[in-house]
């Protein structure tokens, strides 16, 4: 018996143009350019008692497994194996081969999920990037949960600065939501420049690129009006706590049409008018945001000298108010997707696939 | 010259003394002899000669083999128009411009593929709007064409490549192209940086010598003419005649002032700006030539 699932993905997906000749590389496969850079050394594959199954990697290492457990893990492998197979079989140590198109680095972490043993962890967030993908095409919901949690404690690896750009050009590439969420999130702390994406440009697709430069310009839109919002100085606003600063030109009488720079202390009204926002420097510098808000916020202050009273203002409820415009710019940031039109575009084409598989299961027969 | 336009099935090729068809992807049938398509082509002359002999008997007449490819009929007829002494049928869009110069690359059609180029320069002027020439820039990459890319890639110099700019136009083209053409980009910046300095310490190479202005830079020539050649290092879509004299603008005092005392910035010659011109595209344009491989 012997699946090639690459086989049967290569099929369902739409043919694409002949791009032998083109000057550019397309990459195609982000997992075969990630491990360009790292070792060529083989696992050790899991040693599994009693085994009933194989599991081929790309790179034609062997995994055994049980076949209860992997039918257990995933409704697609479930699927798959609960159907008459073809004879012209093959075998190894008189055993199924399944063979799939992940390396066998990915399929050593992926397999020591499904047993009790000691996790692999991969070593990059790109390789745990596609260990959720390879999780998302064989429907593993519970073990793709299992290593999205593995990431939030810290126990695998996130990404790091700028990183993040490449980790969405993947999440979008592999339509995994969460990861391309908040890495788009976490780009927002950095430039979007060409210096700043550099050869991660070759991870997007144009419209994946398109999309981040819409976000952000969403992001900054509703980061900038939320900021705006914390120049109201009427209480209760949170801002009204700042009001008597001795550097600012306070007025006997207040009247509504007092702009906010004449009450609120100029530092506070610098960090609550950011720069960015210019449309020019949108990209060129990183935005305003609930990660970095509170930075800024004692930058400025300490930089406002010894003015007594901010210095009170700020042992009182500098903190609320720092965790307030904090929760503000969070809510903000909500509001701004990234994802959707992918959301759909995937859930309809693996509904098509993963129906595809089900009709007919003999389609990947080699 | 057969139009576009014109119906496929009405613009066939049935040459005389034809002796194999070609078959297109979407089954029409090209009745051409052989020694044209060889020697046009070597990649199909192997291709021709290995090829079994599959008879065509479907029009009743002596049967010839056929050798199937895997273009599309409009396509290989505007081809074939480039190989036979017919009027050549060039495709007015440039998608199928484009695919038509990449079959004659992949066919290895040398002189063919100069007689397309032509062609093409004569019937559609080299598009000069951002979003056009990306475009033309895209498709060469898709067709793997490096002269029609490294065109597109120079006259993309005109415009600023910052997200700001290119946003709706992302989607035109995959990463992996955007990444060439930044990195042209940088290298041709790189160049030119440099190269514009050399000019400017030459003095623009003797092109204003003898301009009265108040303030001169160390190469003596005008300061805001040694800015304005500085600026076009950083960003070349500022090499333009229309910035340059927004360069000069700025620099001249208000229309009612008697002027900067000793600057004669306002009475610059004609010919002198013409020299400066000149000299300064001279250096622009062998910076430009000096990148030619991405």
């Amino acid at each position: 018996m012997y699946f090639d699932v690459d086989e049967l993905f290569t099929r369902l997906t739409p043919l694409k143009a002949d791009s032998v000749l083109s000057l550019v590389q397309e990459q195609e496969n982000f997992q075969a350019q990630v491990n360009l850079n790292t070792s060529p050394t083989l696992p050790e594959p899991l040693d599994v008692l009693n085994a009933d199954l194989i599991i081929r990697s790309s790179d034609l290492v062997n995994f055994r497994v049980h076949n209860p457990v992997l039918v257990m893990a995933s409704p697609f492998f479930r699927d798959l194996l609960s159907f008459p197979q073809s004879y012209e079989s093959e075998t190894a140590d008189g055993l199924p081969v399944i063979q799939l198109s992940e390396d066998a680095e990915l399929l050593n972490s992926l397999v020591s999920m499904l047993y009790p043993v000691g996790l692999v962890i991969p070593e990059s967030y790109d390789k745990v990037l596609y260990l959720l993908a390879a999780c998302q095409k064989y429907d593993m919901a519970h073990v793709q949960s299992l290593i999205r949690d593995e990431v939030s404690c810290g126990r695998f690896p996130a990404p790091v600065g700028t990183e993040a750009f490449r980790a969405y050009a993947i999440a979008s590439g592999k339509g995994l939501i969460p990861e391309m969420e908040n890495a788009a999130r976490q780009t927002l702390d950095y430039p979007m420049t060409f210096e700043t994406l550099g050869e991660g440009l070759r991870f997007f697709d144009g419209s994946v690129l398109r999309d981040l430069v819409r976000f952000r310009k969403g992001c900054r839109h509703n980061l900038v009006t939320e900021l705006q919002s914390f120049l109201n100085f009427y209480a209760p606003a949170p801002s009204s706590i700042w009001v008597g600063c001795p550097e600012a030109t306070a007025p006997s009488q207040w009247n509504l049409t007092l702009p906010a720079a004449s009450v609120l202390p100029k530092w506070l009204c610098r960090v609550l008018s950011p720069i960015n926002d210019l449309k020019s420097q949108v990209f060129t510098q990183p935005l305003t945001t609930p990660s970095n808000i509170r930075g800024k916020y004692l930058t400025a202050l300490l930089n406002h000298g010894d003015c007594n009273f901010c210095l009170r203002v700020h042992v009182k409820g500098g903190l609320t108010f720092c965790a307030e415009l904090e929760s503000k710019l969070a809510q903000a940031l909500e509001k701004v997707h990234t994802s959707l039109p992918l959301l759909s575009r995937y859930s309809e084409f693996n509904s098509l696939r993963y129906a595809a598989i089900v009709v007919n299961p003999r389609v990947q027969l080699t | 010259m057969p139009s576009s336009d014109e119906p496929l099935s009405n613009a066939f090729f049935e040459y005389p003394g034809a002796d194999f068809i070609l078959r297109s992807q979407d089954s029409y049938h090209f009745r051409v002899p052989k020694s044209y398509i060889i020697n046009a082509s070597p990649v199909l002359d192997k291709l021709i000669s290995g090829a079994p002999s599959t008879p065509d008997n479907a029009h009743g007449g002596p049967s010839l083999p056929v050798v199937q490819l895997p273009e599309s009929g409009a396509i290989l007829h505007s081809l074939l128009t480039f190989i036979f002494p017919v009027g050549p049928l060039v495709p007015s869009n440039p998608e199928v411009a484009m695919e038509l110069l990449h079959v004659a690359q992949k066919y290895q059609m040398v002189t063919v593929l100069d007689h397309i180029r032509g062609s093409i320069a004569r019937q559609n002027p080299p598009p000069t709007q951002q979003d056009a020439v990306l475009h033309i820039y895209a498709l060469a990459q898709k067709y793997g064409l490096h002269q029609e890319a490294l065109q597109a890639a120079r006259a993309i110099l005109k415009f600023s490549m910052n997200f700001t700019d290119l946003e709706d136009k992302l989607d035109m083209m995959s990463g992996s192209a955007l990444y060439e053409l930044w990195k042209y980009h940088r290298k041709v910046r790189s160049i030119l940086a440099s190269d514009l300095t050399e000019f400017r310490t030459s003095g623009a190479r003797g092109s204003l010598i003898g301009l009265r202005c108040a303030e001169l830079s160390s190469s003596q020539i005008p300061h805001w003419v040694d800015s304005y050649i500085e600026s076009i290092g950083d960003a070349p879509h500022l090499f333009d005649v229309t910035e340059f004299h927004t360069a000069l603008l700025r620099h001249l005092p208000d229309k009612g002032s008697n002027g900067i005392p000793g600057c004669a910035c306002k009475l610059i010659p004609n010919q002198t700006i013409c020299n400066f011109g000149e000299a300064l595209t001279s250096v622009v344009q062998g910076s430009f030539e000096k990148v030619g491989v991405f």
